[in-house]
């Protein structure tokens, strides 16, 4: 084969070309940190780390929700918490005022405290948690209670994701406090006994009572159970998240010490072959002297 | 006397003829790296016998130049297929960084809206959850259209790419048979043939035609189904336009349409059907059927109004991409998002949410999920641009070692060329020496008298 100038000259820039190449290939992954950015970079990583993409928007969703409903059952735990307090104090007056020996008068002071313990309760019935009723069962937007202790909330209780097969159910109030104990109506008819110094009906009241903190103590479970639920999807969840993150990257992200040692290994050649490059030129020079 | 002056033409032929060939020389060192270059030789012919009758001594024959035949007539088509994978990969590359970008993301905007009904789930009465899905329901639909709009574009800018391409195709081949009517009119001249074969070089880039040698150094122009482009120095014309069933053709001026079309127009049609015109194919399935899917549920579902039916987005049939946003009522009031499955749980009920969540992982989209029918778009995407720079890197090295060899064969080496010129330099000096001592002999005898 004849070596021609124009050969010569092809062979040196198409090397430089493709040097060239390889080292704005290196150099934007450097900047970039990542290897493969589109599907035309690897469709198989692209396509891999897409998935792994969905999965992790999919997993932070759940802990989103799994949030929302620890701090929804958290809320919950504290109003069950203090309505236990108010059915305590209750049982606590019903035993003191079943006495024979008090006075009307002061019955008719225990009935007002009463009275006063069965508000405290409406009032924890219609505990707002951002926004909406938690006791409201799927009625959450209005108070699930009115003034005289009738529920009008729904019992439908709603159902939340937070995790792949993992969900929570929300209270619906009438089971909470218009359930087996009926804690709302116990405390109206307990009043009612107090201020008719029923004595036997007081002392009767009692077992209502007792009925009626089982209530609160079973919806004070459930919440304990839910948040345990929540807890264990939000750790699974975060692995998840944390492997769905970590795939991803592998996938997709530079390896920093092969993208120099090609960033390097790709100028050193162009420089070298400038070199060369500038050398023919130099004897083309020499050849046209002569 | 006469043997003088026979000495001192012969001198003289020689002194022409090295002249001529250091002039060929020159002329070959000053186009070493003009692209299309061939070098040329003025062979030396002894006089005497058939050439030059009477007279003897040496003269150059016509300046040719060095042709590599088989190379020649390789290196059309090649390029032509270089032409044709470059412009297809230069439009699908493009087309890819677009639907790529950050603000075109549909893939992000499709996990916002699962991502704002699992929100929603949790709390379906609050307002600001429900005007949140709404939003994140019409910034998927702004994508889709925005991508439909994007895509749009980048047909249009092709297709009136490939009009230029051939009008500027016209206007060349016109050049070439007005070249082809000089040479048949007898102006034969290397410069005329490299002038008109750096066209048909040009030609071949755009259109992958060939060159079929003719008479007298023309040649006809093929196109790769076989028509004639250029023949006898007759140049054909062009059009580019869509048929009735929305595809590209490129027709001859009988109105034939040509069955193959190679080079960069190829390409770019190539793109236009394969790249911009599967993608948008894809995007509106996507949108035809996950709008419709998701108003299926939607319509099952409650507002907080206790009225079902409503679908959640509106479009027009057979061009969803184009249109599709959410339906007005509820873009007006997110209050009608139908979360609740059964009318007595309005407002907090999330039932239906929960059937719209469960569209992420079916297989609605085809036999694919909204999220694999996306993946899917975007693979064949971009394995259509690996498969194209694999195609490219193949025939571009194919056509640089064919071009090395035709370099090898028709290009100047200037190591020759002083050879040559050293050469035609001797041989120069000797005539002249020739001559003067014929002429000084010549003197000697006059001098006699």
């Amino acid at each position: 084969m004849r070596v021609t100038d124009r050969l010569k000259m092809r062979t040196s820039t198409r090397q430089l070309q493709k040097l060239s190449v390889q080292n704005q290939q290196a150099t934007q992954e450097a900047m970039t940190g990542k290897r493969v950015q589109h599907a035309s970079d690897d469709s198989v990583s692209f396509g891999a780390a897409s998935r792994m993409r969905q999965e992790r928007v999919r997993q932070q969703g759940f802990l989103k929700s799994g949030a929302a409903a620890e701090s929804y059952f958290t809320q919950a735990d504290s109003a069950l918490d203090s309505a236990t307090d108010v059915l305590t104090r209750a049982r606590e007056l019903a035993v003191q005022l079943s006495s024979e020996t008090l006075s009307p008068a002061q019955l008719e002071a225990g009935a007002q405290e009463v009275d006063a313990l069965k508000q405290s309760l409406v009032d924890l019935g219609n505990t707002r948690f951002n926004g909406s009723y938690i006791f409201g069962g799927t009625a959450d937007d209005a108070p699930p209670f009115d003034e005289l202790g009738t529920y009008t909330g729904s019992a439908s209780a709603r159902d939340v994701s937070v995790g792949e097969g993992a969900s929570v159910t929300y209270f619906a109030g009438d089971e909470v406090f218009r359930g087996a104990g009926d804690a709302l109506g116990t405390l109206s008819a307990l009043s009612d006994h107090l201020a008719a110094g029923r004595h036997d009906d007081v002392r009767a009241s009692l077992t209502s009572l007792d009925s009626a903190l089982d209530d609160v103590g079973r919806a004070r479970q459930h919440a304990g159970s839910e948040l345990g639920a929540i807890s264990h999807a939000r750790g699974f969840g975060e692995n998840l998240v944390l492997n769905h993150h970590i795939e991803e990257a592998s996938q997709t992200d530079a390896d920093f010490a092969d993208t120099i040692s090609r960033m390097t290994q790709a100028r050193t050649s162009y420089e070298a072959n400038i070199e060369i490059a500038s050398r023919m030129k130099e004897m083309t020079g020499q050849i046209l002297r002569l | 006397m006469t043997g003088l002056s026979s000495l001192l033409r012969l001198g003289s032929g020689a002194a022409s003829a090295q002249q001529r060939r250091m002039s060929t020389v020159h002329q070959n060192v000053a186009n070493a790296s003009t692209p299309g270059y061939r070098r040329q030789r003025a062979d030396l012919q002894t006089l005497g016998g058939a050439v030059g009758g009477q007279q003897l001594g040496v003269t150059t024959g016509q300046r040719r130049s060095i042709d590599a035949p088989l190379t020649d007539r390789l290196v059309p088509g090649y390029r032509g297929e270089v032409g044709g994978h470059r412009a297809k990969l230069e439009v699908a590359l493009f087309t890819e960084g677009l639907l790529a970008n950050e603000g075109s993301d549909v893939s992000a905007r499709l996990g916002d809206f699962f991502s704002s009904a699992r929100a929603l789930e949790a709390d379906p009465s609050n307002s600001i959850g429900r005007r949140d899905f709404v939003e994140r329901a019409q910034s998927l639909a702004d994508g889709i259209r925005r991508n439909h709009d994007a895509l749009s574009d980048v047909r249009e800018q092709n297709r009136a790419q490939i009009t230029d391409t051939v009008a500027h195709l016209n206007t060349t081949l016109g050049q070439i048979a007005a070249l082809d009517q000089q040479l048949q009119q007898g102006a034969s001249s290397p410069e005329l043939i490299d002038a008109r074969d750096a066209l048909v070089a040009e030609v071949s880039d755009k259109i992958g035609a060939r060159a079929v040698p003719g008479k007298q150094g023309t040649i006809n122009l093929v196109s790769e189904d076989g028509a004639a482009l250029v023949e006898a120095g007759r140049a054909r014309s062009l059009t580019a336009s869509v048929d009735a069933g929305g595809k590209l053709e490129i027709k001859l001026g009988s109105g034939r349409a040509l069955q193959a079309v190679g080079g960069a127009l190829g390409g770019m049609i190539a793109a236009d059907e394969e790249v911009v015109g599967a993608a948008l194919g894809e995007l509106e399935e996507f949108a035809q059927s996950f709008a419709t899917e998701v108003n299926r549920v939607h319509a099952q579902g409650f507002g907080k109004d206790g009225a079902s039916g409503r679908d959640l987005f509106e479009f027009q049939a057979g061009s969803a991409a184009r249109s599709l946003q959410v339906d007005a009522a509820l873009r007006d009031d997110p209050e009608l998002v139908a979360a609740a499955g059964v009318a007595g749980n309005v407002p907090g009920g999330n039932g239906n949410i929960q059937a719209l969540m469960e569209l992420e992982q079916a297989a609605i989209i085809g036999n694919k999920t909204p999220h694999g029918a996306l993946l899917a778009g975007q693979t064949r995407l971009g394995q259509t641009i690996q498969r194209a720079q694999g195609e490219l890197m193949a025939s571009q090295g194919a056509l640089e070692h064919i071009e090395d060899v035709q370099a090898s064969i028709s290009g100047v080496s200037l190591e020759e060329e002083l050879v040559a010129m050293t050469e035609a330099k001797h041989a120069f000096e000797a005539a002249t020496k020739l001559m003067s001592v014929a002429d000084e002999m010549l003197g000697t005898v006059l001098s006699l008298r």
